[in-house]
């Protein structure tokens, strides 16, 4: 990294800071600090709702997930647009009418103080959690592969986080998520701009592709009913909708991105926006990762992209076969170029079988390779996947453009923490301590709010240093996700939905379901990204029977 | 409460169609 990455770095970093504060430090009231005072438009709304769901990992992971199984995993995000439509609908107005500051506040009024509290503690345990793990994912691999030091990385991101969110509240969150998100975009299409080019001169963008495709890398729809395909289309619309309607409904991390709408129509248009945009920007992701496997189809890839871990594995006894499947695979290298380059390649069926046979030979060396370093150096993680897309930036980006990038993946870091920990603060002041602390003096409360976003900042970063204890990252979010999503949505679609229903039920059953939930976790019964939907469903029934017990 | 989807809904309902037309479109014209 050269001195110019540095300055484009720290420069662009340090403006959307300073600017954040500068624009907001003045707070009358806690209605300033958590909603933002009302301002935001639907385009500042909407932005703030993607640039809080962009996380870092969103950046390094998902190039590596399309590298390595194609484009299928945009079928994910296929219940999105739906969960907007049916929370603008249904959940928005509720929130509105009441006037609310937290999802859970809107529990008291519609159930009672206990269920609030149930909901808003399940909150902030799961993203509690998870807020140290947004910065802790990408500081462990950017310590890896640009040998920072962890520790001091992740009390850096913490802090500006921190510092930004605690001085202008939500106002700061949204407007330094403003300008994240344009360096994101901006960052993103630039880096899509490169790969195109660096590819071979005489490969067209449509043979590129071809080449995607030959290796079943464009697979994007996936119509089967194979329970173990994860990212299906029909995965994506029953499961991705669950998840996209418990993560923008009840996440307060996200409820307070559209709470600070001017309006109801302003939050409804901000969400609208976010349907519209989330599907191409996840296929744009995922697309930019297709292209650099195409460029490595004429590139020579590493054996492994993690730098640190190869390295290491030659220090081990291991090394001699990890060596020997990098020759082999320098090999195949060869032998693909000569089919690749032959003119008729694109026509050439027999051409297109080779190349195929030794690109599937070379998968098989990698997953060799990993096999070595799972036995020679279990503790270090042994998937590549994250370390891909950050690798091609490092060694084929030119000056400059790998700063900008670097810059993209801290931004979404920071946006995403920063609406985490606003949040987090925001629940505990509204949903813990003004319920059982009253005083007239609403700037009190305001000190609170920064007072507990500072506490909620320090324990995210304690729970980042120790980070190192977890493995794969991405996965254990998600997971602390669905062991307490599908419980929250179902308090809400109750809530919303079945007028008839009390609180005495919804709590009860809120209860035994999350005991459920745990119980079909720790036997594996079913793939976790279900969770979600059995305990919604399961919350919504046993709600239902105990309401008719009570009776 | 509205009940009545506005027309923006409807056009966000439809655009998914045209996106799952597409990506049917890309995957079978390049593999």
């Amino acid at each position: 990294m050269e001195l110019i990455d540095w300055a484009i770095m720290s420069l662009t970093l340090l403006f959307i800071i300073v600017y954040g504060v500068w624009k907001n430090n003045s707070h009358k009231n806690i209605e300033d600090y958590i909603r933002g005072g009302n301002k935001a438009t639907w385009f500042t709304v909407g932005l703030s709702v993607m640039a809080t769901q962009a996380s870092a990992i969103t950046f390094l992971s998902t190039p590596g997930q399309a590298f390595n199984d194609g484009m299928g995993f945009v079928q994910f995000y296929f219940g999105l647009p739906f969960a907007m439509i049916i929370i603008c609908l249904f959940f928005l107005p509720v929130y509105h009418k009441l006037k609310v500051f937290t999802a859970y506040e809107f529990l008291e009024k519609r159930f009672d103080l206990k269920t609030r509290t149930l909901t808003a503690a399940l909150f902030l345990v799961q993203r509690g959690l998870a807020a140290g793990i947004t910065i802790y994912a990408p500081a462990i691999i950017l310590s890896v592969v640009l040998g920072w030091n962890l520790k001091l990385l992740v009390v850096v991101i913490g802090l500006l986080v921190v510092f930004y969110t605690l001085i202008g509240g939500t106002q700061a969150v949204n407007v330094t998520q403003k300008q994240q998100m344009i360096i994101i975009f901006s960052g993103m299409v630039a880096a899509f701009i490169f790969i195109v080019k660096a590819l071979p001169e005489n490969l067209s963008f449509s043979n590129a592709l071809h080449v995607a495709g030959l290796n079943g890398k464009l697979n994007v729809l996936d119509f089967s009913i194979d329970p173990n395909s994860r990212y299906t289309f029909w995965s994506g619309i029953t499961g991705g909708l669950f998840l996209a309607l418990s993560y923008f409904g009840t996440d307060q991390s996200q409820v307070q991105r559209y709470l600070s709408g001017k309006s109801l129509a302003e939050s409804q248009r901000g969400l609208i926006m976010n349907g519209f945009l989330k599907i191409p920007m996840q296929f744009f992701i995922l697309l930019t990762g297709v292209l650099v496997f195409v460029f490595f189809q004429f590139e020579k890839a590493p054996l492994h992209f993690n730098p640190y871990a190869s390295e290491k594995i030659k220090t081990t006894e291991g090394s001699e076969q990890f060596e020997a499947l990098e020759v082999a695979n320098d090999i195949i290298h060869q032998e693909k170029q000569k089919q690749l380059q032959k003119e008729d390649f694109f026509s050439n069926k027999a051409s297109q079988k080779k190349y195929l046979q030794l690109e599937n030979q070379a998968q098989i060396n990698r997953a060799e390779a990993k096999k070595i370093m799972e036995v020679n150096q279990p503790q270090i993680e042994s998937n590549d996947k994250d370390y891909v897309f950050i690798y091609f930036i490092l060694n084929y980006l030119p000056q400059g453009l790998i700063g900008l990038l670097l810059a993209v993946i801290l931004s979404a870091a920071m946006s995403s923490s920063a609406s985490e920990i606003n949040a987090l603060s925001a629940t505990t002041v509204v949903d813990l301590y003004q319920r059982f602390h009253n005083t007239e003096n609403e700037k009190h409360y305001v000190w609170a709010g920064k007072g507990f976003t500072l506490l909620w900042g320090i324990i995210a970063i304690a729970f980042a240093l120790v980070g190192n204890l977890f493995e794969n990252l991405i996965q254990l979010v998600n997971i602390i996700g669905s062991l307490f999503y599908g419980t929250i949505l179902g308090i809400f679609l109750i809530a919303i939905f079945l007028k008839s229903i009390r609180a005495n039920a919804v709590f009860y059953a809120a209860l035994l379901t999350e005991i459920i939930v745990l119980i079909i976790y720790s036997q594996e019964w079913v793939s976790f990204l279900w969770l979600n939907v059995i305990g919604a469903v399961t919350c919504v029934i046993i709600a239902q029977l105990f309401q008719r017990i009570i009776k | 409460m509205k009940k009545e989807l506005p027309k923006v809904y409807w056009i966000l309902l439809s655009t998914q169609l045209v996106y799952w037309g597409l990506f049917y479109l890309f995957m079978n014209n390049f593999s």
